[in-house]
C-alpha cells in the first residue's frame, strides 16, 4: 500500500468539510470518508492519475474531483509516498445564517435588497397587493 | 491492470478495447475539455507550500489515521 501523508493544515481542511457535510448533507454522512477511502485505493494504483496542474513554482502536484462530495483533491506523488496538500470544496456557496437556515449569498443579497426596500417604506402590504390584484390595477414595476 | 479509454454514450460508457465480464469492477476518470484552465493561483500555491513545509518537517497524518478520525468524527456526530 502507498504511504499517504497528511499535512496538518489539510487535516484542518477535511476536518471542515466534513463537518459541513455532517450539518448540511442528512443523506449522506459518510461522503467524504467514502470519498477518500475511495481516492486512497485509486491513487495506490494509479498515483498519476489527476490532472497536472500548471504551477510556477512547484512541479508534479496534481488534482482530482473527488466524485461524491466534488471536492478538489490536490496531490503530489514524491520519492517516499504521496503527499494531501489541500482540500477544497468549491461547489459550496451556501451562507449561515443565525438561525441556521442556509441560503444563498445570492438570495441573501436579494432578501437583505428586500428588507431595506420594506424598511424605506418602498413596498406594499399583502393586502394592499391583494385589492390591487382584484382590481386589476396591480402593476409589477420590476416586469 | 488495465488502461482503456472510452466514452459516455447514453448513459453508459463505450469503449473500443477488448470486453470483460459482467461485474468487473472499473475505475474510471472524466477527462476534462480543457485542461488549460486549471492553473494555480498565486494564493493556493502559498497553500499548498505551506502543506509541503509541514509533511518536511514530519508533521503529518497518515490515510490510516485520517480515516479514522473521518470515521469517529461522523459517528459522534
Amino acid at each position: 500500500m502507498t504511504f499517504f501523508a497528511i499535512s496538518p493544515r489539510t487535516r484542518r481542511e477535511i476536518a471542515e468539510v466534513q463537518e459541513w457535510w455532517i450539518a448540511h448533507q442528512d443523506a449522506a454522512p459518510a461522503a467524504l470518508e467514502e470519498d477518500f477511502a475511495a481516492v486512497f485505493e485509486l491513487l495506490d494504483q494509479t498515483p498519476h492519475v489527476g490532472i497536472l496542474l500548471t504551477s510556477r513554482r512547484h512541479k508534479f502536484i496534481r488534482l482530482i474531483q473527488l466524485s461524491r462530495t466534488g471536492c478538489h483533491f490536490y496531490y503530489r506523488d514524491t520519492a517516499p509516498g504521496i503527499e494531501i496538500l489541500a482540500l477544497r470544496q468549491p461547489s459550496r456557496q451556501l451562507t449561515e445564517t443565525k438561525d441556521g437556515v442556509e441560503v444563498s449569498a445570492e438570495d441573501l443579497a436579494a432578501i437583505n435588497a428586500g428588507i431595506e426596500e420594506a424598511e424605506r417604506g418602498e413596498g406594499s402590504d399583502a393586502f394592499e397587493f391583494l385589492r390591487q390584484l382584484r382590481e386589476g390595477t396591480w402593476r409589477d414595476d420590476l416586469s | 491492470m488495465t488502461v482503456m479509454r472510452g466514452r459516455f454514450v447514453n448513459g453508459r460508457i463505450e469503449t473500443d478495447g477488448e470486453s470483460y465480464p459482467d461485474g468487473t469492477e472499473v475505475n474510471f476518470v472524466v477527462v476534462p475539455a480543457d485542461e488549460e484552465s486549471y492553473e494555480l493561483t498565486p494564493e493556493m500555491e502559498d497553500d499548498l507550500e505551506q502543506s509541503m513545509a509541514e509533511i518536511g518537517r514530519g508533521e503529518f497524518i497518515t490515510a490510516d489515521q485520517l480515516l479514522a478520525e473521518l470515521r469517529a468524527r461522523r459517528e459522534r456526530s
